[in-house]
């Protein structure tokens, strides 16, 4: 029998104290494989300290081969889940990657990076007026593709307009160059449905890759608005003009009630920074195209400011665009 | 320092002797690396040569530089609504055949009809290819205001009717509305 005294080492290891003289050896043909172990000298030191006043009560003769040890084992990698499609023979857990990415709503081809350039209208065949933003396509190129056996989806990374290289840090240029391409202003990624949606790498994207009359889901950083009231970001009506209101006509008024819950209740519409929000319009319909000077006009408006970048792909909730 | 690979044994060579050769080859090598140390002093640079990154030079954009597209549409799209110009000779101030505010003028629509509007010209927006022109009448007692846009593909035509009798002394001629004040 032994009367073995359970201690924790500062790695966790779990290893019982009647088992000091005889695991010595075998523990120390573990360490020399294992570097996430602690050194032999490190366990001795970390097991004698413990035992200076406590006599051993029984020690056992016996080698245990089978000792029960819980090594643990450091995360290697990132510890993300990488989908490898050799191992699906197993049935598919409806809470995992594969099965999520299953159950996602992607669209079918890539998109691309265009830079908004004002708005102006234009009539249609009957006459009507249509108030059009017009985005420019400018030297768009596929930089870098994503696959789901290295990086878990399917995506196109574009990069568009064109950067001085003396501006642009190393590792861009040498992933740049390593795309064949010249370095961009601006990288961005489109993720897609499956491999049919991957475009060669330096492929160039044009108004062409647009038809006219499809829908578009475009999205974009808003343009910001600064510090502002309550009124214009959150809409509320202010106070009366007139009437004995002192001061704070567009101020927000009460924020809550009395002693209960006696305090302001987290998320209260307040005063802020407006804007500079990722903003995304959907179903936006593609009124022309002019592949000559890479234009495509864009019904409506579209967010962010003039001659910044802007995301366009075919709209999620509309019809694959067949070319 | 790795070991060359084995060379393939030639023909009529045995397989020995190539082994051989390889190893003298190999020995060789070593004894000549040992030297060039030796001579050198210090340890030879293992690390590969910096390879330079490849920087492309970008293409020309296919906007002309320091163009706008809104510009270059807007000329394009004048020249394809208005290939004879008459809006252009109606609607610029500077045109000798220039509307001015008070004119009658009809417009003449696209429709299968042809429908028309007759009417005053109390306003003049001008904005390119958004131009619009606001026209009053009385129609059966009842005022009707109208506004056109001057470069619709369903206005087919303005009709110059009479110039007004006074010159007047303002652009936009609201004043022509009724007072609300003084009722019907």
């Amino acid at each position: 029998m032994i009367v073995s005294r359970v201690m924790s080492t500062q790695r966790g290891a779990v290893l019982s104290s009647a088992l000091f003289i005889s695991s010595r050896r075998i523990f120390s043909t573990i360490t020399s494989s294992r570097r996430d172990l602690p050194s032999l000298s490190e366990f001795v030191s970390s097991f004698t300290t413990h035992h200076i006043e406590e006599p051993v009560t029984t020690i056992s003769t016996e080698v245990h081969t089978n000792i029960t040890t819980t090594i643990p084992i450091a995360p290697t990698g990132s510890g993300h889940h990488r989908l490898r499609r050799a191992e699906l023979p197993l049935p598919v857990l409806f809470d995992s990657p594969q099965s999520a990415l299953s159950r996602k709503q992607l669209p079918k081809r890539a998109g691309t990076i265009a830079f908004k350039r004002g708005m102006m209208s234009i009539f249609d065949e009957n006459g009507v007026r249509i108030p059009v933003t017009i985005l420019q396509i400018d030297r768009a190129q596929v930089t870098y593709i994503k696959t789901i056996d290295q990086h878990g989806y399917f995506a196109v990374q574009v990069g568009a307009g064109a950067r001085h290289a003396k501006n642009v840090t190393k590792p861009m240029l040498g992933h740049f160059s390593k795309a064949c391409v010249a370095p961009k202003k601006i990288v961005a990624e489109f993720r897609v449905r499956d491999e049919s949606g991957l475009l060669p790498i330096s492929h160039e994207i044009t108004a062409h890759h647009f038809k006219e009359g499809q829908f578009v889901d475009i999205w974009a950083r808003s343009k910001g608005k600064g510090f502002s009231g309550v009124m214009k970001r959150h809409g509320f009506s202010g106070l009366p003009a007139s009437h004995g209101v002192s001061v704070s006509h567009r101020s927000a008024g009460s924020t809550g009630q009395s002693q209960d819950p006696g305090r302001v209740l987290k998320g209260k519409k307040m005063a802020g920074r407006m804007g500079g929000d990722n903003v995304t319009v959907q179903n936006a319909k593609v009124v022309k195209i002019y592949p000559e000077f890479g234009l495509v006009l864009v019904k409506g408006p579209v967010p962010g400011p003039k001659y910044t970048a802007v995301s366009i792909q075919d709209a999620l909730k509309k019809p694959d665009v067949v070319e | 320092m790795s070991l060359p690979l084995l060379r393939l044994p030639v023909r009529g060579c045995s397989v020995a002797e190539t082994c051989l050769s390889a190893l003298r080859s190999a020995i060789s090598m070593t004894l000549e690396d040992s030297r060039r140390v030796q001579n050198a002093g210090y340890q030879l640079n293992r690390k590969p040569a910096k390879v330079p990154i490849k920087i492309l030079q970008p293409g020309p954009s296919l906007l002309p530089k320091g163009s706008e597209p809104k510009q270059l549409l807007e000329q394009k799209l004048t020249s394809e609504l208005d290939p004879t110009g008459w809006r252009q000779q109606l609607f610029q101030r500077s045109s000798p055949l220039a509307l001015r505010p008070g004119d009658v003028v009809r417009v003449v629509f696209n429709s299968e009809t042809n429908q028309t509007f007759v009417g005053t010209i109390m306003a003049i927006r001008r904005r390119g290819l958004d131009t619009s022109v606001r026209l009053r009448s009385e129609v059966a007692q009842l005022g009707v205001e109208m506004s056109v846009k001057v470069y619709s593909t369903s206005v087919k035509n303005f009709e110059f009717i009479s110039r007004a009798v006074k010159k007047a002394r303002r652009a936009k001629l609201y004043y022509l509305r009724p007072d609300e004040k003084k009722g019907k």
